[in-house]
Order: C-alpha cells, then structure tokens, then sequence
C-alpha cells in the first residue's frame, strides 16, 4: 500500500445497514472510504449468517464480550446439517414497499443486487394454537368472520386511515392524539366504535403496537379489558403508512428480504461502495484509534491488527459502541433507567406454523409468515413471530427459520419469556433455539468525545416493520453530518444521498 | 397506430422521430418481406410444411394478422392433417396450444388467438390420451389443459372477458370438467379474493340460475313428496346463504356496486314478498350506518317500487312506500347529481 | 385534397402491424371527418379504389387489406364507406348478400367468417350491412332476436354470446341491431339506462362495465344506446364533454383513450362521434344506430326514433 493509498476522506467502522448505507452514499459522491470490520462477515448487528456462525455468535455473546448489548445469551440443540445454507439474521426485518429503505435502495441502484418476496399473510394467535388471519384488506375483511356491523366499521377505519392527509390534522382525532389507541377504537362517542376483539386485531396486528394496560373502558356493558396503551396518533399514521404500501408490489405493504434480509441488503450497498472505489477490510481488529490532535496532524491515524499501514482518515464514522474506551463517555447511570430490553429468538425447525395452526396453505404460501400473540396480562407486550424460510432463501426446503421478539425488562429470561410461543409455532423440537436479550436505546446515547467522530445511533424504533426504515434515516442524517463536515456545498446536499444517474441505470429490477 | 389503449403521450423532437425511423426502417423491410412471402404463398394455395413454418413466423411478430391464422389452419385441413396419423395431429393442434399459451402471455386479449384455440380444440381427434383406452382421451386431456389456460388467464386478469367466455365454453362443450358446485366455488373464490370483481359475480348469477332451472324447486308439483320437499328446501338453504354472502359484501363496502348490482339480480322481480320486505330491511339497517350511501338509496327505491307490486297485500302500504321513495329520490338528486334527470324521471312515474 | 395514407407514417413498424384494421380505420376517419364537416379532406377517388382492391372474389366480401380474407367486420366498413361516398355501384350486391346470409347459424347468431367465430358484434354488422344494401328482408330477423334475446342478462344489458357479462360496447351492437330490426321492445329500459347511467365515472368519463376504468370509446357505446332509448339526459352530458375534450392532443390533434395517452383513430371517430351525439358545437349529426353521418341514413330513409341532445351553437351556448 503507497503512502497515498492510506489516506482517506473517511473511515467507517462496522457494516451495519446504516454503516453500510453511509458507505455507499459517500462513495457514490467520490469521496475515500475505508470501511472495516472486525467480524469477517458483513452486516455487524443486522448480518445474516449461517447456523454455525450463530452457534459461535451466541459462544461468544454470552462471554459478554459486546460490552452489554446482549445480556442472557443461550441457546438449544446445535446447528444442523449443511449449516451455511441457512441465512439467520440478528435483525430481521419486514421492509415497508414504500418508504425510505426501498427508496434508497432503487434510487442508489442497489436493488439489482437484492431480490425479494411478498409477506404473505400475518396472523394473530389467540391462544390454544388458534391463528386467525388478519384482516387488513378489504378482501379480508369481507372474507373474515368478523358481524357485518364490524366489518363496515373496520372499513371505515382503514379508508380513514388510507386517506392521504395528514392524519394529525383530522378533526375525528383531535384531543384524543395520545389516548390508549385500543380505548380510541372502542370508544362508542368515538369515530369508529369498533367491537374489542377487532380492535385488539387493529392495535396488534395492524398498527403493531406492543404494550398493554389493564383498565375500564366504556363500551356496551362497561367491561375490564386489556387495552393497547400506545398512543393513538402513530398507530393511524403507521396504519396509514402500511396501507399505502400495498398494492406496489402487490397486495401486501410489505416485502422481504432474500437470504435473510438486512444482513443482505447491507452486504449490498457495501458492494456498491466498492465498485465506487471504498476499500473493504474485514475481520481484522481495530488496535488504535488517534486523533488529529494527537498525533499532531489533520488527520485520524487508525492501527488496524496484521496491517502494517497507518490508514488515515479525515473523519470517523461509528457506533460509539464500536469505538475504543478512551474515545466515548460512559453513558449516566440513570439512563438506564430508560433503556428498553428486547427478549429474542432465532430457531430453525422442521415444522412449519402453518401446519401446526391446520390450515392448509399451497407450499409457496407456507413460508413468510408473521403472527401476531397480543398480550394476555396486565404490563407485558406481545409477543411477534417471523417465519421464512427456502422462499426467501434463507433455509433449505425442508426447514423454517423462527424469529421471536417481545419488548421486556432487564433481568428477564428470554427462554422462559419466549419458549411458550415457539412451541407454539413448532410443535417438535428446533434444531436450534437461541435466545437472548437485547439493549436498544441508551447504549446508543454513549456520546463519543471527539467532534470529528459522527456517531451512529441505534433507533429505539425496534418493531419489524419499522427497523429498515428507521436505519436508513439514521443513515440520511450521518450522511449528511459527514458531508457538512467535509465542507460539501448545501447545493450538494440538496441532491440527497443519491447523486442522479442516468434513468437507464437506475430502472426498478427487483424481483419479486 | 390505429388503436391504442392505455399509451401515455410523450411529446418527441423531431431529431429523435428520425433515429426511430431509421432504426424501424431494417424491421419494417423485414416484417414487409415476411408479410408479401406469406400473402405469395397463400395466393398459390401451397399447403406444406414450409408455408405452415412461414405462418408460424408472422404470428410470433403479429398475432392479430388473421389472414394468416386462416392461412395456418387452411394449411392444417389440406396439407398437414390429410398426411397424417390421428396421433400427429393431436400432437400438431397439441404444439398450437402451447405456442398460442405463450401469444396470450402477452397478447390476453387478442381476440383471433382465443379463436385460433377454439378451432384447435375441436379439431383433437379422438383417440386414447395419456391415461388408457378412452376414445376420448385425447380431448380430454386437452379440454383439461385449455380449463387450465383459462383461469391462469383469470388469475392474471380477473376481468378478462376473453378468457371468462372462453371458461364458459370450455364448459359447456365439455360439462364433465367442472360440476355445478365446482363452478360455485370458483366463483366464490374470485369474488373473495376482490368482490369489484363483477365478472365472477355475473358468472355466479349464471350458474345459479341454470341450478335452479333445474332443481325441483321451481317444479315441486311434477315430482313426488319427500324428494321434492327436501330439494325445496335445499334450495332455499341456498338462496338464504347467498343472500348473506352479498350482504357481507354490501356491509364492507356499500360503495362498490358490483355486490348491489348481484343484489338486484338475486331478489330478481320481487315476487317473494317475504325476502323483498326482509332485503329492504338490510338495506334500511345499512342506511343508518350510511345515510348518504347512494347504493342504498337507488336500490331501496329499486325495490320498494318492487314492493309497490304486491300493493293487494294487507302489509304493503302504498302512500308510506311511496313517500319514502320521494325522499330517497329527492336524497339523491342532491348526491348523485350527474344521474338527477333519472331520478327525477322516477319520481314522476310514482 | 390529402391522399387518404399520406397522414400516416408507412416507415412505422406499427402502420404495418395494423393492416387488418385499414378498412376499419378508412371508415373511422370518414365517418370523423363528415361529422366535422370535412369529408372532402381525403380522396374520394382513390379511397373507393382502396374499397375496390379490398374485395375478396373468391369468398365474396372485403377484406381489412387488399391481398387479406374477407371478414364480417371489413365488410360493413366498405359499404358503410360506400354508402358514405354515394358509391354503392361498386358493390357486387347480390355476392355480398349471400356472404352474409351464408354467416347466419340456425340458432340465429351470426359469425366472423367461414371460421365459425361468434359474437354479437358480427350479428350487428350482418343486419346494418344487409340494411344498408336494402336486403335485410332476406334475414332471419326472428331468430336473430331470439338469439340476441338469450345474449340479454338481469342487469339490462348483453354479453358477446349467452352467458357473456354485460359489456358497454356488446350493448351497442345488440341494441343498434335490435333497433334496425324494429324490436326495441326486447329491451328492458328501464334496468338498461340505470346500467348504462352508472357507467359514468366521477371524472365525466364513461367505463365500459362495472368498476372497471374510463375510456373515450365507451363515451361513443354508451351514448349511442342512451341516445336509441331517449335517455341521454340520464347522464351528466357537461362532465362527459370536459373528459372527452381532455383526451384531445393539443399540439397534434385526435383524442386518445384517456387524458394523456397516445391518440388513434379509432378514439378520435368515437369521441367525434360521441361529442356529436352531446350536441357539441359546430359538428354535423351522427345516427347512433348506424354510426354515420344522420342526414345520410336519413336520405335512405332508415332513420329509427332515437333522440340525441339538441346542437348548441356556440361552446357553452344553448340551442
């Protein structure tokens, strides 16, 4: 490597989506990117990797080795036969079909280089293995065995909600923005007196709200219910968001992600960022890190293990959890308090859901798949599942990938939270169960010293639906923090984080 | 071009009109050389292999030339079908299927290429087929296969009028392929998966209404007592439950009018007073929900003026029916005012 | 005076493509341009020339193209054309005749050709072309009506053949034959003009079915049958003359399907033809049942009782 070669505009490490995005994006304005990583894979917190790698992944989790980003690591049974045929994502994602993930990836061309499916169908379970489908549609909703009285109020809700005003301004909503949006459904002086089951369905399955409260509500007879406490004004606009979504690609709002979704897409812009010129150094630990003052230049000097080069680099761009101790704060001790957990599952089973729940589905419908289970006490969350497998190509025929997620507190045990649900969607045991609890929200706070550090915050947006998107906006706004820094005009900017190309080039070819 | 649907308009320079003239140029000379050697050939009334080959050409370019689809099957009667085995033409008319498939792929809607698979069809000789020694196996096996062709045309495009009156050819030339309950479901299937859906609501009317021409019901007094009483009663199981399946449709969506549209047809003249009163009731109970509906309002005045009919029975008030259709009529001058001289007119025939 | 293919580009592959529409296409833009009162604008001559040179002596009709096979459809082209041009000498009456009689089936129904397609389309263009020569006294007109009879569905309307949907433009066909054949009365206009009523769209536009999109064409299909039943006051005739002018190209000229699109000319006659049947200012009128120009059909004495909207006479003016 000359000495020339060592000297960066920009040093990106880890190669997550947002990472990776960043990458793509100040590649593609002709900028020097040096991206590393010290996993040998891509896609750091988001990548998708094989059922070996998993099993090494959860050792090594549960070492504590990732400074307290996952806590309770376990996991069951070992990996099975041809392990990396299977594509296991640490975030699995259902990408919105429109939105700012999808519009990243048509406008900076990195689609041609993903492929994608439809989300089929979601369910919600009821309990006693029962999953109902949801109604989400007008075909559904006539085809449910919902009264028709719910029916016309359920249609009501979803044409207001598909209006494309701006939800915050209606008068129906007015005052009532941040009651309990299952209390707002049911209201009988409210706008849609929804009955509560088809309200529970709405809050859980459709507007993908997670906690409940136990309380009185007012409809006919005054009853005890459990509520969905989240607020009212996201979950129409969320509602409304998804309902937009379809018909892009087809019925569903949603879409997937082939060979286990974000990691993929990741691993995408990154090789967008290559064929612009970043260079790639993977699975190689960052020894040190000095700053420009420092080390008595303008520059960052970054010593990389087994690379004699001095790389440098004008700015760094990390997660400040990634970044050397010396470099961040330790985040207050009373944020903690404000830390939000998730309990997760990652299995792989032979069974799939659809023949547990006894409904007979052609094979190509039997795979992606998300159920719903709303909450049944008082403070806890539902619980979502996620089922792919060889149709997003990320198993082989026979088997399925299972993803469990439900928001829950520190010390809790993510086998014990989620065992009964995974049961519940595979009779027989996994081959492989691996559960753990992840920290989203004030790990991410850790502010890093440096002001020619961009730190990436992890969203504490962690719902399914909303991850991609929600990584990519993060992505916008450390772009354009890096380009502010780098002195790139405001005219510049204005153009976005993709610089027009030919129409040729950047035609919509994905597969789906 | 002669017709365009659906083409948007963009405007070109005249430079770029030239580079796309030049460009056609090499096909149209090509497609011109294609189109005088196939008119040659037919004038000369040649029918070999070659002259089929050359028709087979012109149709992958332009399937709507129907002077070639003649010329293809003058070629079939008079060359290729008197020189050969029964088992070579149904493999001949076999190999035409396919490649029309693959036309319709991208031409659903071409009308000489349905009709190019119907003369396919009936020209299968008879013969054993795939499974044993059935004079009809053949044709069956093709039937089969065009009944397959049809309804993935149907998942394709739903409304597609080709391919729903193809299906219904298919099945009343070859009846054992699709009973009456299976064309029920098929219906069903359709409107479930998007009730705007009028075709299958229209093919649904059509099947019903030939099992009930048939069924006992309307017949009782021919037949025998038990039978007859429990076929009526099927029947009538039947109408109800289709009464409550156009009403799920009528209450998720009262503004799509294909439901309402089946509605009317399935309370036909109104002679059932007791249905006709029950069916008002419906669409009264739906109109507090939606008092400004304007399916509602038409298809209640509809059947009042029904119900105006059995004005002989004792339940049937005139003057309060006739009073509720003014204010439904007077309603909709003001919510439908494009159709007003129509309601105006009805009004003034009360 | 414009050579009647000087307007069209030969060096487009699609001209070519389209050859067995040319006859179709020829009466498409006369009968456009006599509404607008300019039928001199093409060559009478040359046009019956390109009529004469269509002619198939073997089965005994014309064909879309010269050097093409005779067809129902091409047929009443050239003699709606003829009769257009006050050229029906040049029509071997007696051979056409039996072409077309040749083409009823014993159910009534008529086909395409000699290769047996069926639809309502052909059984209209069998009883206007037979009308037109003065033969249709050779026709089975009671077995026609039966036919058309079992093409009726609940909803008023006709389908391509027993059991077809209900289609804006088959109900032209089969109430326009129904008319020429004096029996209007298998119609039910009551169920028919609400059918045809709710084909408007809120754009003004007109669709062809139910819940299906607008398209300048069906303005002509539905209006036309409006029009045969005295109804055309049962739509919005304001909006629809707003949708129909708004498919206009303003820098080329014609109309195309829908605001926007690519024009032809098959969507230019019928959205002449259907701003005729409003009452637009300034153009000529059409028969509905015949699609072509009134006074004409009148002169031959074969005007039915159908009333279209009176002509204003300035834009936005009243009669």
């Amino acid at each position: 490597m000359s000495e020339d070669d060592a000297k960066f505009d920009v040093c990106i490490i880890g190669t997550g989506l947002t990472e990776s995005i960043v990458a793509a994006a100040l590649s593609k304005w002709g900028l020097k990117v040096v991206h590393i990583d010290q996993n040998a894979y891509y896609g750091s917190d988001e990548a998708a990797i094989g059922a070996d790698e998993l099993v090494e992944w959860a050792k090594k989790q549960s070492t504590g080795a990732t400074g307290g980003r996952y806590s309770n690591v376990s996991y069951a049974g070992n990996a099975p036969p041809a392990p990396r045929s299977y594509s296991l994502s640490l975030s699995p994602s259902i990408i919105q079909a429109t939105g700012p993930l999808i519009a990243s990836l048509i406008s900076s061309g990195v689609s041609r280089y993903s492929s994608f499916k439809l989300l089929e169908r979601t369910f919600i379970g009821a309990g006693d293995d029962q999953f109902t489908p949801v109604p989400s549609s007008k075909a559904a909703i006539f085809s449910s065995s919902l009264s028709n009285s719910q029916k016309r109020k359920l249609m009501r809700l979803l044409l207001f909600c598909a209006s494309p005003e701006d939800l915050s301004e209606r008068s129906e909503i007015e005052g009532k923005e941040n009651l309990g949006f299952v209390e707002f459904l049911t209201s009988s002086d409210g706008p849609f007196s929804l009955g509560p089951e088809v309200a529970e369905a709405v809050a859980f399955a459709l507007a993908f709200c997670d906690k409940i409260e136990g309380r009185l509500i007012h409809i006919h007879p005054v009853v005890f219910l459990m509520v969905a406490a989240d607020p009212t004004l996201p979950a129409l606009q969320r509602i409304q968001r998804y309902l937009r979504s379809s018909g892009r690609y087809g019925d569903s709002p949603f879409i997937i992600g082939h060979y286990g979704g974000l990691g993929e897409i990741a691993q995408g812009f990154c090789r967008m960022s290559a064929v612009h010129g970043g260079a790639y150094i993977l699975g190689h630990n960052l020894v040190s890190l000095k700053p420009p003052s420092e080390s008595g230049g303008e520059t960052w000097k970054i010593e990389i293990e087994d690379i004699p080069d001095v790389l440098e680099a004008k700015i760094i761009i990390s997660n400040p959890s990634s970044l050397p101790a010396n470099l961040s704060t330790i985040p207050p001790q009373d944020s903690l308090s404000s830390a939000k957990y998730l309990a997760k599952c990652i299995a792989i089973t032979d069974s799939s859901p659809t023949e547990a729940s006894g409904t007979e589905a052609p094979a190509e419908q039997q795979e992606s798949t998300t159920y719903i289970f709303p909450p049944r006490e008082p403070d806890s969350f539902s619980v979502s599942a996620f089922v792919t497998g060889q149709h997003t190509l990320s198993s082989p025929s026979t088997k399925h990938n299972i993803y469990l997620q439900s928001t829950t507190h520190a010390g809790s045990e993510p086998a014990q939270l989620l065992g009964p649900y995974l049961e519940a969607l595979s009779p027989s045991a996994p081959d492989l169960a691996v559960f753990f609890v992840e920290q989203v929200g004030t790990q991410a706070d850790k502010q890093p010293l440096h002001p020619s550090i961009i730190p990436i915050h992890r969203p504490s947006e962690q719902r399914w639906t909303e991850i991609g998107d929600a990584l990519t906006l993060e992505a916008e706004r450390v772009f354009r923090e890096a380009m502010r820094f780098l002195k790139r005009s405001e005219e510049d900017l204005s153009q976005g984080m993709w610089p027009a190309v030919e129409a040729t080039e950047e035609e919509e070819e994905e597969d789906i | 071009m002669v017709s365009n649907h659906n083409v948007k308009r963009t405007r070109v320079s005249p430079e770029a009109l030239e580079a796309k003239r030049l460009k056609e140029l090499s096909k149209v000379k090509e497609y011109l050389a294609l189109n005088d050697d196939l008119l040659a050939r037919k004038r000369s009334k040649t029918y070999r292999k070659e002259d089929f080959e050359a028709t087979t050409r012109i149709l992958s370019i332009n399937p709507e030339f129907y002077t070639a689809w003649n010329y293809r099957r003058e070629i079939f009667l008079n060359g290729l079908f008197p020189a050969s085995t029964p088992a070579q033409i149904d493999e001949f008319l076999s190999s035409d299927l396919d490649m029309t498939m693959a036309q319709l792929q991208r031409h659903p809607k071409v009308y000489w290429i349905w009709n190019h698979r119907r003369w396919c069809l009936e020209h299968v000789p008879e013969g054993p087929g795939e499974d044993g020694d059935s004079r009809e196996g053949w044709r069956r096996d093709n039937w089969n296969k065009e009944m397959f062709v049809a309804e993935k045309m149907l998942d394709r495009d739903p409304r597609n009028f080709h391919a729903w009156n193809y299906r219904r050819y298919i099945v009343a030339s070859w009846p054992s392929i699709r009973t009456k309950d299976d064309e029920l479901k098929y219906t069903k299937k359709k409107i479930q998966s998007n009730f705007s859906n009028f075709s299958a609501w229209h093919q649904r009317s059509k099947v019903l209404g030939a099992m009930w021409e048939v069924t006992p019901a309307t017949r009782t007094e021919q037949d025998e007592g038990m039978s007859s009483h429990h076929a009526h009663s099927c029947c009538r199981l039947i109408i109800l439950k289709e009464f409550e399946f156009v009403k799920s449709a009528l209450w998720t969506d009262p503004g799509d009018q294909s439901a309402w549209i089946y509605h009317r047809w399935l309370i036909g003249e109104g002679d059932d007073l007791v249905v006709l009163q029950r069916e008002i009731d419906v669409i009264e109970e739906l109109l507090v929900e939606e008092p400004d509906s304007k399916w509602c309002l038409d298809s209640l005045v509809h059947f009042q003026r029904l119900l105006l009919q059995h004005k002989d029975e004792s339940s049937v008030d005139v003057s309060s029916i006739q009073q509720r259709c003014v204010f439904a009529l007077t309603k909709l001058e003001a919510i439908d005012p494009k159709r007003k001289q129509r309601y105006q007119d009805i009004k003034s025939q009360l | 005076m414009l050579n009647i293919f000087s307007l069209l580009n030969k060096d487009d592959l699609a001209y070519h493509l389209t050859a067995h529409l040319r006859l179709n296409a020829i009466y498409w833009g006369l009968t456009a341009l006599c509404i607008m009162g300019h039928q001199d604008a093409l060559d009478r001559e040359e046009m019956i020339k390109f009529v004469d040179d269509c002619w198939d002596d073997e089965i005994g009709g014309y064909a879309a193209h010269p050097g093409h096979d005779a067809h129902l459809l091409s047929t009443l082209s050239a003699i709606q054309i003829l009769t257009t041009q006050d050229a029906l000498e040049h029509v071997k009456v007696d051979r056409v005749v039996l072409f077309i009689l040749s083409l009823q089936q014993p159910d009534g129904s008529v086909a395409g050709d000699q290769w047996g397609e069926i639809d309502t389309r052909f059984l209209y263009c069998a009883v206007q072309a037979l009308s037109l020569l003065g033969r249709l006294d050779e026709f089975n007109k009671e077995k026609a009506v039966a036919y058309l009879r079992r093409c009726r569905n609940f909803d008023g309307g006709f389908g391509s053949s027993p059991g077809g949907e209900s289609h804006a433009a088959q109900v032209f066909t089969c109430v326009a034959a129904l008319a020429i054949l004096d029996s209007l009365h298998e119609v039910d206009e009551q169920m028919l003009g609400w059918w045809l009523a709710e084909r408007q769209v809120p754009n003004g536009g007109f669709n062809g079915r139910p819940e299906k999109l607008e398209d300048v064409c069906y303005s002509f299909w539905v209006l036309s049958v409006l029009a045969i039943l005295r109804k055309m006051t049962w739509i919005d005739s304001e909006k629809l003359t707003t949708f129909i002018l708004s498919a206009q190209d303003p820098e080329g000229g014609g109309i195309a399907d829908r605001p926007g699109d690519m024009v032809d000319v098959f969507h230019t006659h019928f959205g002449v033809a259907g701003l005729s049947l409003l009452g637009y200012p300034g153009l000529n009128d059409l028969d509905p049942v015949y699609c072509m120009p009134a006074e004409l059909i009148k002169r031959k004495g074969l005007t039915k009782a159908w009333l279209a909207l009176p002509r204003r006479d300035a834009i936005g003016g009243k009669p």
